[in-house]
């Protein structure tokens, strides 16, 4: 499989997670499994997801790995900015913030951080393309991601997006999702928020990660993004390379800084059950979906098979991670833990992988789409459904005019030819 | 003297936690809940039809006690760590509360409670949690200022960054308060504590030096609006604004009781900005400073987030804790 390959697979594993998620985004588990059984079937166009991962994507192949937060601030103001008319559609809390923040003449890092924000999806869902730009080394492609998230977001945002950054780079080597997992702890500092719920998900999936010692410079941390891994860039990893022995650090859950895991019954993840076929009809993809959220207990039995194992797969997830009395969905460390889980919970399969996560509700569209980045970078552009990128179309810029037309493989290409031109390979 | 500023910065809390509005909301919650129900269908009938007229707080077949003026949520939570202030660790303080339904509390709470039945222990029970940076923390700083104690293990269970930071401003400016009486040096102890790189180090000096400027509270009130408040989303209690906006405004009015009044235009900031001024500014004043009829209407708690504190009067606890600590 080609670099460009596995670039073109993220960038549509992104968008396609994020079309089949947008309409499950903040239902329950419950209502999306009374509503579609499971969801498979893409119907409508992504969001804001797939946009601003096209922006990301633009500056990296307009400034390379020279990046900086500077450039980024200039980008919003320049791009951003004068299109705004009025409200700014399809834009989330933090973005709003920081156009505001920037308005107001601040300059990064205050203009990420003063909105309140930064614990935001938004880096994360737009931090694959960082990953793209650095295969095989994690800890560039997380000080890229930072660099950006910097402008818009602070604290767990920035760590977020570190963790998808890094998980990508790794999983363009095409390396096994426990890899991957573990090259995005080693991103993120073991006592934050984002680290504990990728351990306890890891934990609930009985998800063994290679436990090597930490890379040189696989960690960082958000209030010192200059000592993350630049020296790496000048010898990236070539593709395919081992990204057990390049990158991942160990997988933390012995960790003093580790939680106890959620007392619930480990999950193999073969637990989760292939999507059934397109053929089939959604409202028919499960027996009495409605209310096995609610089930109690929620020990998942060994060997249990299909949607009420699923169920409890789900429950336990939502227990380990879900933040119960916050009205809104976009955090970081959660969406990012359900992403993972996700991710590993489909091993690496596009299709398991992205239909799973949307099926966890909460902000679907931006769990579907890091699942689907991270698994679209790990099986190239073969790997994701040909009826799902049938339904891929270029951008209509809803909330970002500055990319309307763009469409992820067109911008997935550039992206690999910017990335080779710096010495990616 | 510093037994009446004790008392003063306690009372002070309570009369700026009466004098914003929402103060009625929270003591509404003293009533069945379905009159809170037709509160919400009122808010609905009134976007149907198109009118101005804007529901209120009432008591219809319900005492109407709970909705006279007095103090709320942030009164009964500075009641409740004054009270618990000796027990063992704060964490254990905190666990004590968790599995109860019949509290109410900030978000940043009602999380730090989940986490730490998950087994979290501070300071991560009060980091992770999307509210980390609301002022919770440094509303129950004040209990811990008036007995110049450091908040910041308190803090830690519920709240992280801002919020801590929060907490320790608070508890320095009203130790300072009560120490000194002098609200300027009360705001400069506060602010030697935030960094200038934080969103709180940053809008305090900002709302300080816009405030000095407007020689007033409440002429300072439309510069502080633009200045601070981004209104893209409705955090009314986020510390690095509220907090700002006490240290200004308590500053302006010469540690008067005036700032309590201007703090509550501040729609937005005014379930605890008025809260956290007054702590200050009563601090300043000492409790005979504060007019008797504010001390009357907000020194009886109504146990509306906290039931068994319903009831309770403010200076007895004061008086209490006092002379346990040996101050009084």
């Amino acid at each position: 499989m080609t670099y460009r390959d596995r670039a073109r697979g993220c960038l549509l594993g992104l968008a396609a997670g994020d079309a089949l998620g947008a309409p499950a985004e903040n239902l329950t588990p419950a209502q999306i499994a009374a509503r579609w059984g499971r969801l498979t079937e893409i119907t409508g166009g992504g969001t804001d997801d797939t946009e601003y991962a096209l922006f990301a994507a633009s500056l990296l192949v307009r400034h390379g790995h020279a990046l900086t937060s500077a450039d980024v601030a200039q980008a919003y103001r320049t791009l951003v900015l004068p299109s705004l008319e009025g409200p700014m559609k399809g834009a989330g809390f933090s973005e709003l913030g920081t156009v505001e923040a920037l308005r107001r003449g601040l300059e990064p890092p205050l203009t990420g951080a003063v909105h309140l924000h930064g614990w935001s999806d938004g880096l994360a869902m737009r931090a694959a393309p960082y990953g793209v730009f650095c295969p095989g080394d994690p800890a560039e492609a997380a000080r890229l991601a930072e660099e950006d998230g910097r402008v818009s977001h602070a604290g767990e945002g920035i760590l977020g997006g570190r963790a998808v950054a890094a998980g990508v780079a790794v999983a363009m080597t095409g390396a096994p999702p426990a890899a991957v997992a573990a090259a995005a702890l080693a991103a993120i500092p073991a006592d934050s928020w984002t680290a504990r719920n990728l351990v306890r998900v890891c934990d609930l999936l009985g998800v063994d990660l290679p436990s090597e010692p930490p890379a040189q410079s696989g960690r960082s941390t958000v209030s010192s993004p200059s000592q993350a891994g630049r020296s790496a860039v000048s010898s990236p990893s070539p593709a395919g390379h081992s990204a057990a022995s390049s990158s991942s650090a160990s997988c933390l859950p012995a960790s003093d800084a580790a939680p106890s895991p959620n007392p619930v019954a480990a999950v193999p993840p073969t637990l989760v059950s292939p999507p059934p076929s397109p053929s089939a009809s959604p409202a028919a993809g499960g027996p009495a979906p409605a209310g096995a959220g609610a089930a109690g207990g929620g020990t998942a039995e060994p060997g249990a098979t299909g949607t009420a194992g699923d169920a409890r797969l789900v429950e336990a997830l939502h227990d380990a991670v879900v933040v119960r009395h916050y009205p809104w969905t976009d955090l970081a460390p959660e969406a990012v833990a359900l992403a993972f889980a996700a991710y590993l919970a489909g091993d690496g399969d596009v299709e398991r992988a992205v239909t799973f996560g949307v099926s966890l509700g909460r902000d679907a569209d931006t769990i579907g789409a890091i699942a689907g980045a991270l698994a679209g970078a790990g099986q190239g552009e073969g790997g994701v459904p040909a009826r799902w990128a049938e339904r891929i179309g270029p951008v209509a810029g809803k909330s970002l005019r500055v990319v309307a037309g763009r469409h992820v493989l067109g911008v997935a290409d550039e992206l690999a030819s910017a990335a080779e031109a710096a010495g990616a390979s | 003297m510093s037994g009446d500023r004790i008392a003063g910065a306690v009372i002070g809390l309570a009369v700026g936690d009466a004098a914003g509005w929402p103060a009625a909301r929270h003591r509404s919650l003293l009533h069945a809940p379905w009159s809170r129900r037709l509160y919400r269908e009122l808010d609905a009938f009134a976007e149907e039809h198109e009118v101005t007229t804007l529901p209120v707080p009432f008591a219809l077949n319900q005492p109407t006690a709970p909705l006279a003026l007095g103090p709320s949520d942030d009164a009964e939570w500075v009641a409740w760590t004054l009270l618990s202030i000796q027990a063992g660790s704060r964490a254990e303080a905190f666990r004590a509360l968790a599995g109860r339904e019949d509290i109410r509390a900030r978000i940043s709470v009602r999380d730090a409670l989940d986490n730490l039945a998950r087994g979290l222990e501070p300071p991560a029970s009060g980091h992770d949690t999307p509210h980390h940076f609301d002022d919770a923390a440094a509303v129950r700083a004040v209990a811990f200022g008036v007995l110049g104690l450091d908040p910041t293990a308190d803090a830690e269970v519920t709240n992280a960054g801002d919020g801590v930071l929060a907490a320790r401003a608070m508890a320095a400016a009203v130790a300072e308060a009560v120490g000194g009486g002098e609200a300027t040096r009360a705001v400069a102890a506060a602010i030697d504590l935030l960094p200038a790189d934080t969103p709180i180090g940053h809008n305090a000096r900002h709302a300080v030096e816009i405030a000095r400027k407007a020689g007033d509270p409440f002429a300072a009130l439309p510069d502080l609006d633009a200045a601070l408040l981004d209104h893209v989303y409705s955090y009314g209690v986020a510390a690095a604004v509220t907090v700002p906006v006490a240290l200004a405004l308590a500053e302006a009015s010469g540690g008067a009781m005036s700032a309590i009044p201007a703090a509550a235009c501040l729609a937005a900031l005014a379930d605890s900005a008025p809260a956290l001024t007054g702590a200050i500014t009563g601090a300043c004043t000492g409790l005979a400073g504060i007019p008797a009829s504010w001390t009357l209407a907000a020194r009886r708690l109504a146990g509306c987030c906290l039931p068994e504190l319903g009831g309770r009067d403010l200076v007895d606890i004061v008086d209490i804790v006092t002379t346990v600590e040996g101050i009084a």
